[in-house]
């Protein structure tokens, strides 16, 4: 069924100069769509030229409007020779065929040119009429919205989570074709952007089709991939969680007309009986697994069983689907207890329990288990038909069942917070797929949506208890346990206790931390001690997960920013050997890596890891692994002891060595307690916990817990100079003022706390790296100093927190290693939680009271920390903050007595610039799914799109650096224009995904993509009910600013 | 070249003020850098060193002890003079992206390639478009030519204000020039609109180009004490009492960087008041007027001065006439009127006193009292006149 679209080119403005003569232009657009193009008359002698353009209309298939781009493109006007190219405008449509999305986009568009950057804008206005489409055997998924936000986005209530859903397409990298050779770099670069954007388009329409027929309406954690193969071509991959959602504050919708729910607080009742017996009977053919019902309103738990043949349930999936999942449009409208059935059964039934967010609703949340990861090496081949991709998703079915196993080896019947990332280097390709394992419930319906701390809450939350430390990353290690383990131990258990703090807006619950298996039965051998905060189960001595820190589990002090990195060399082989030599690294780095992470965890004195991200590179000559991640001291967990220093001594001295490197230990730990306000209120003071339920199967009681847990962590040091230990000392703390966490939270600092959004920032380093012996030393030391650079960068805008904080690492060449940093700078609030903020507390009442709160408190920061320094003299005016202008008087070298004169002229100049540190209004990108101080009002779409620079002039503009820098903004610009042109004016969750940069510097050219993705969002302040950015045009579908309620309030419709 | 890379690119621009001033000045990311060293940023960095000290952090922290050794071990804890440089060549990469917009503000506010608040947009361009007075008092009156900014390196040399920094004043100048220069409407106005920058700056460039455009001969000798404040301030006043923006002016239609020429034919007409006859009966109302405030001396040698003076004011406003002698407006008033005066030990005060009188003079004889078109072309001459010469009368 067709769609129409329209599109209107109004005008052009700071067109570049195309006609030296005149320097004028003569300026005209063609509008493209499809392999249909129409254009705009020509526009003589202006560079701001008004088209006023008739409107252009497009009749094409939903599947196209999908697919493929907008393109305009704006032409200099030749009479005798061929028309000179300006730029292109890509718009993407498929925020227009979004149910509620916005109704037209309209807007000034920077005109790109891959060789010249951004060249003027065009004022564009784009509609879409789409005729829906009923058709059960369409191609085109039209409506269905994708989230890159890895939770339930702000505005809507998750009603069902239908699972993982996964994708990829192939295609020729058009980079690599023979026409590469005759054709300028521009239309190859422009032939490749085109054949991004359309792979991009693809993807989401077919992943749109599975979420259609899961019966979803939305994918969320949404996390799209471009591998650029080389000579085999180009892969784009998407994951996602199929998920039906619904509006607060509307009656429920599914495309699916899956209708609303008819609420019953406790729908186990009758789903109970009604869930399809297949099911059951297939669980008990295939496992001696004792289903036990404890209660009658417990719903029948769905345990994951590690016996059961996987094959067997992703059968049951793709042929019960049919029957029990409604799908199609017309015909799920009545069956609103199959769907639910549907929904009960799921995390059985899917083939792969995964999901790609990393927050939760309240109540999601049973067990944690720990980090469970899968990688694999293989050798790329060219992928002859691009139609159909076996190879590449035979590849990735293959690390997710390895994923899949490991999580049931843990006792665990999902996979939470799940990545898929991969490296390549030259034929080589590692594919990795990390996330947490844990027990889920899915049952998120109304009544627990709404009051998820009731203690009914346990009635519903039947899950076994199973646990794993999360122990062991390395997948080797985890792999000989998988046959280890209590294939039939399972046992339902029920979960019994919650702690529930009914003070103040956090709900803590400390059984999301226990162990999910029987501890008698653990996959491997753990330290298990007893919670700390109900008394009665078992956990382990330490947490990693991927996930955000979740809200139900309490954390004292602040969390802390943790970093592993190790580089390896290696042969610089070719095909099979090389592929065999990584293979037979990576065990090794992972197990370093773990191992790296558990020492600086322990000398943090902390106990739990959060947002925790592998990335192993393979380079020529080089293997390069990080790991990041926050960590946080868990109040359930067993405090840390003090790490003792244990090595073979020959010598007194060698043995003095010890004693002082266990001083410095010693010393580094107090100091860190210190700094992450690690202080722990004695257990015994907390409310007590209320056992609200009663626990059936007190089996775990008798566990004697005094076995593991006492033993203090001991590090065994072979010589006194070990690295291992020195590099925990040599971790750098962020200057006084400064948090820095990779999670979207900081654990330990309320979200009200986060005042708004300083700076998003994207930081490219690249250098030449000659590692010599101590290639650990330095190699640390690297990321070292580009996190100094960053606090020294961010300096003023302190107290901050550095949030979203990530890192990624490419070796793009024998000794080179790249590193690209994106994050936020959130200003702090309230600075209580900064311990170190005193000095500025002590000198604030010094300073004259202040008419605004948060921003001029800022200032005064930066006065202070001016001051200590003894050189600048500053003071504040009555008014607000105007720092009186003071620099360099007697510093400069150049002429001091201008200077003096210089200085009384500029005196009169405001120094606005420190105006950084006020909220600004403009645009705000962000990699955190909410913006501090300002609500999401609606979401307008995702955005995705790669772009291509090339330069043939190096040296002109500025060197690498000068290139990259261009580049980073232009990107930047042109997202802004993007979002704003929908109607918006913030993009969360925004991820650069790809940033490859190639140079020949002697050749004075270089090349770089960038791959940039987000969701477009419009923010209300708090308070506020117009936007920011005022409507040109009557937006015809801008909803009433939605007035967010709490979930725990929400009123079921 | 290498493939060095460190840039750090955020979602709005933050402008460091202490290095735009920098920038501005000529100074390469090296020396600014330097400087901002000298100044302590990076101490300011490791707040709370003595604690830390204490505790052992730092020596454990001691990668590099020879570097340490260098810089103080407090420093260590913050920032490292690499971080401070890479910090100050982001900065910089900024600006000159920057540049490019600031060389014609209208476009700042229009782009979209840089989300910069109007507040900061402001301080850039004015900042940008600040001027060293030193440095353009060497220029000022020159034909804004490729000659002219060869010799900016003798500026340079003579006013130690960098070569980048005197080729970047130069270069606004000229710029502002040949935007506002065949413009019609008020100069002042122009520049404003097409520059944004704020009122004070926008007049003095106003001046400045007005300055130009007559080719004012500032750079003689007998001139070198007089600043470019001084000069300013009398084209100012010339723009707004002689130009044809004038109160008196009528016909607005030319443009504001010339002399109003109706105006200028009527100071023709002034010769009139250094016939003789008038000239004697003007003579005897001013010491008549000025017996009470000036000294005996002083009146005397008024009295055997009185013709000169006046000649030389009548000089003056006839040579507005002729483009080569309004070249040479300031130093005919240094010489012809100013320097005789100071001789005679007048102050300030005293020569303003006299202007004034001579400006009321014709009124009282009863011979002008019926031309009162040569009145008020005297008065308007004399309203910017007087000011002139009190302004440029340093003693």
């Amino acid at each position: 069924m067709p769609g129409r679209l329209k599109v209107r080119v109004v005008a052009g403005r700071e067109l570049p100069v195309m006609d030296r003569a005149t320097d004028l232009t003569d300026a005209f657009v063609e509008v493209k769509f499809g392999n249909e193009v129409q254009k705009t008359d020509v526009c003589k002698k202006s560079l701001n030229p008004q088209w006023n353009s008739d409107w252009f209309v497009f009749e094409v298939e939903d599947e196209v409007l999908q697919d493929e781009p907008l393109e305009l493109r704006a032409f200099d006007h030749d009479t005798y020779s061929s028309h000179d190219v300006i730029g292109k405008v890509y718009i993407d449509l498929n925020p227009l065929l979004m149910k509620d999305g916005p109704s037209f986009i309209s807007g000034w568009f920077p005109i790109y040119d891959t060789m010249h950057g951004i060249r003027g804008e065009l004022n564009v206005i784009v509609k879409v009429q789409l005729f829906s489409d009923f058709n059960r055997f369409r191609q085109s998924s039209c409506g269905v919205q994708f989230f890159c936000t890895a939770e339930v986005p702000c505005g809507f209530k998750l009603q069902f989570i239908h699972g993982f859903v996964e994708e990829l397409v192939v295609n020729d990298d058009p980079e690599y074709k023979w026409i590469d050779k005759i054709r300028t770099p521009r239309s190859s670069n422009e032939a490749r952007q085109r054949i991004f954007s359309k792979l991009s388009g693809e993807l989401q329409r077919k992943i749109g089709l599975k979420i259609l027929e899961m019966g979803g309406n939305s994918v969320i954690g949404y996390i799209q991939n471009f591998d650029l193969e080389g000579e085999s071509g180009i892969v784009v991959r998407g994951i996602g969680t199929s998920v039906t959602l619904c509006k607060i504050h509307q009656a429920p919708s599914s495309p699916v007309g899956v209708s609303p729910l008819k609420d019953s607080p406790l729908p186990e009742d009758t789903i109970a009986p009604s869930s399809p017996t297949a099911s059951q009977n297939l669980r008990s053919s295939t496992s001696p697994m004792k289903v036990s019902m404890p209660t009658s309103l417990n719903r029948r738990s769905s345990d994951s069983d590690i016996s059961t043949p996987p094959k067997g349930s992703s059968l049951t999936e793709s042929s019960g689907s049919g029957g029990a999942v409604p799908t199609g449009q017309g015909s799920g409208s009545k069956s609103v207890y199959p769907k639910s059935c549907s929904q009960q059964l799921n995390i059985d039934l899917m083939e792969f329990p995964f999901f790609t967010m990393i927050s939760f609703p309240p109540g999601f949340l049973v067990h944690i288990g720990g980090v469970v990861s899968a990688r694999s090496v293989k050798l790329l081949d060219k992928i002859h038909n691009p139609e159909e991709p076996e190879t590449r998703d035979a590849w990735w079915t293959e690390i997710r069942t390895e994923v899949r196993s490991h999580a049931r080896a843990m006792g665990c019947h999902a996979v939470i917070g799940y990545t898929e990332k991969t490296s390549i280097c030259e034929e080589v390709i590692i594919l990795s797929g990390i996330g947490t394992a844990a027990k889920v419930n899915l049952n998120l319906d109304q009544s627990l949506t709404v009051s998820p701390y009731r203690p009914s809450l346990q009635l519903l939350n039947a899950s076994i208890e199973h646990q794993l430390p999360s122990k062991d990353i390395g997948d080797k290690d985890r792999k000989l346990f998988v046959d280890v383990n209590l294939a039939n131990q399972l046992s339902v258990q029920r979960i019994t206790n919650m702690d529930i703090c009914d003070d103040g807006d956090r709900h803590y619950n400390c059984s999301v931390c226990h162990i999910p298996y029987k501890a008698a039965s653990a996959p491997f051998p753990v330290n298990l001690s007893q919670c700390a905060i109900c008394k009665r189960k078992s956990l382990p001595d330490i947490l990693f997960t991927t996930i955000d820190p979740p809200s139900e589990i309490q954390t004292y002090g602040r969390g802390a920013f943790i970093q592993a990195r190790i580089c390896r060399s290696k042969a610089d082989n070719k095909g099979e050997a090389n592929a065999k030599e990584i293979s037979d690294n990576l065990p090794f780095m992972e197990y370093e890596l773990h191992n790296q992470l558990m020492n600086k965890l322990k000398i943090k004195g902390m106990n739990g890891l959060f947002g925790l991200n592998i990335q192993i590179s393979v380079g020529e000559t080089k293997l390069v692994g990080v790991a990041t991640a926050t960590a946080a001291l868990l109040a359930p967990l067993p405090i840390p002891s003090l790490p003792r220093v244990l090595g073979q001594v020959s010598s007194s001295e060698e043995r003095t060595h010890l004693v002082d490197l266990q001083k410095k230990l010693s010393d580094k730990m107090l100091q860190n307690k210190e700094i992450y306000d690690l202080h722990v209120t004695d257990p015994s003071n907390q409310p007590s916990p209320r056992s609200l339920t009663t626990d059936e199967s007190e089996d775990e009681l008798d566990l004697d817990l005094s076995t593991g847990n006492k033993e203090a962590f001991v590090l065994e040091v072979d010589d006194t100079k070990d690295e291992s230990i020195k590099s925990m000392l040599l971790d750098s703390h962020p200057p006084p003022g400064i948090q820095v966490c990779n999670t979207k939270t900081m654990p330990g600092t309320p979200a009200s706390n986060f005042s708004f959004n300083i700076q998003m920032f994207t930081q490219v380093w690249r250098r030449e790296v000659m590692f010599d012996q101590q290639m650990k030393e330095d190699f640390t030391e690297i990321f070292e100093c580009l996190l100094r650079k960053l606090y020294f960068k961010l300096r003023k805008m302190t107290p901050c927190c550095l949030c979203g904080l990530t890192f990624n690492v490419e070796v793009p060449d024998e000794d080179e290693i790249q590193i690209t940093v994106s994050g936020v700078c959130v200003g702090v609030q309230d600075r209580v939680n900064t311990s170190t903020m005193d000095i500025s507390v002590a000198n604030k009442s010094l300073l004259k009271p202040i008419s605004s709160e948060g921003d001029d408190m800022m200032f005064q920061m930066e006065e202070v920390s001016e001051q200590t320094a003894g050189t600048a003299v500053t003071k504040v005016d009555g008014q607000g903050n105007r720092r009186e202008y003071s620099l360099m008087s007697n510093t400069r070298t150049i002429s001091g007595a201008k200077i003096q004169k210089l200085e009384s002229h500029r005196r009169n100049i405001s120094n606005v610039g420190s105006g950084a540190l006020k909220p600004q209004r403009g645009v705000e990108l962000t990699p955190l799914f909410y913006v501090p101080g300002r609500k999401i009002g609606r979401h307008l779409g995702s955005y995705n799109f790669f772009f291509i620079r090339e330069s043939t002039s190096l040296r002109e503009v500025g060197g690498l650096c000068g290139f990259m820098h261009n580049f980073i903004t232009e990107v930047l610009a042109i997202v802004r224009a993007h979002v704003a042109s929908l109607g918006g004016n913030a993009l969360v969750a925004y991820k650069m995904t790809e940033c490859v940069l190639l140079s020949n510097p002697n050749k004075n050219q270089s090349q770089c993509l960038i791959n940039v993705c987000g969701d477009a969002v419009s923010l209300q302040n708090e308070g506020d009910i117009t936007t920011a950015i005022p409507d040109q045009f009557q937006r015809k579908h801008s909803d009433s600013p939605l007035i967010l309620i709490p979930a725990t309030n929400a009123v079921p419709p | 070249m290498s493939t060095y890379v460190d840039v750090f690119v955020g979602n709005f621009v933050t402008i460091d003020t202490d290095l735009y001033d920098m920038w501005l000045d000529g100074l390469s990311a090296l020396e600014a850098a330097a400087v901002l060293q000298k100044q302590g940023v990076l101490q300011s960095m490791g707040a709370r060193p003595d604690v830390l000290q204490k505790q052992g952090v730092l020596q454990s922290m001691g990668a590099r002890p020879a570097v340490l050794q260098k810089q103080g071990v407090l420093q260590s804890m913050g920032a490292r003079p690499d971080d401070l440089l890479s910090d100050t060549q982001d900065n910089y990469r900024l600006f000159m992206g920057l540049e490019k917009l600031l060389k014609w503000p209208s476009k700042l506010a229009n782009q979209q390639i840089y989300q910069i608040d109007a507040d900061t947009q402001k301080m850039l361009i004015d900042k940008y478009y600040q001027f060293d007075p030193v440095v353009v008092r060497e220029i000022l009156g020159r034909k804004l030519s490729s000659n002219t900014r060869k010799y900016l390196d003798d500026v340079c040399e003579k006013t130690k204000v960098p070569l980048r920094s005197c080729r970047r004043q130069f270069d606004n100048l000229k710029r502002v020039f040949k935007t506002v220069e065949e413009m019609l409407g008020s100069l002042y106005q122009n520049i404003q609109t097409h520059y944004l920058i704020s009122d004070e700056l926008a007049k003095q460039y106003a001046a400045i180009v007005f300055i130009t455009n007559h080719r004012f001969e500032t750079s003689k000798k007998k001139l070198n004490h007089l600043t470019l404040d001084d000069f300013l301030v009398c084209a100012d006043l010339m723009i707004t009492n002689w130009s044809y923006s004038a109160e008196e002016c009528t016909d607005h239609e030319d443009m504001d960087v010339d002399l109003d020429r109706l105006f200028l034919q009527d100071l023709r007409d002034l010769k009139l008041l250094v016939e003789k006859d008038y000239m004697d009966e003007q003579k005897s109302f001013v010491i008549q007027t000025l017996r009470s405030s000036f000294k005996r001396r002083k009146l005397q040698d008024l009295d055997e001065n009185f013709k000169n003076i006046m000649k030389a004011i009548i000089n003056i406003a006839y040579g507005l006439n002729h483009s080569k002698e309004v070249r040479d407006f300031f130093v005919d008033l240094v010489e012809k009127l100013i320097e005789p005066c100071q001789q005679s030990g007048w102050t300030c005060e005293d020569i303003e006193n006299f202007l004034v009188v001579v400006k009321d003079a014709p009124q009282h004889i009863a011979a002008f009292r019926n031309m009162p078109n040569l009145n008020t072309v005297w008065e308007r001459y004399m309203n910017a006149f007087i000011q002139c010469t009190v302004k440029l009368y340093h003693t």
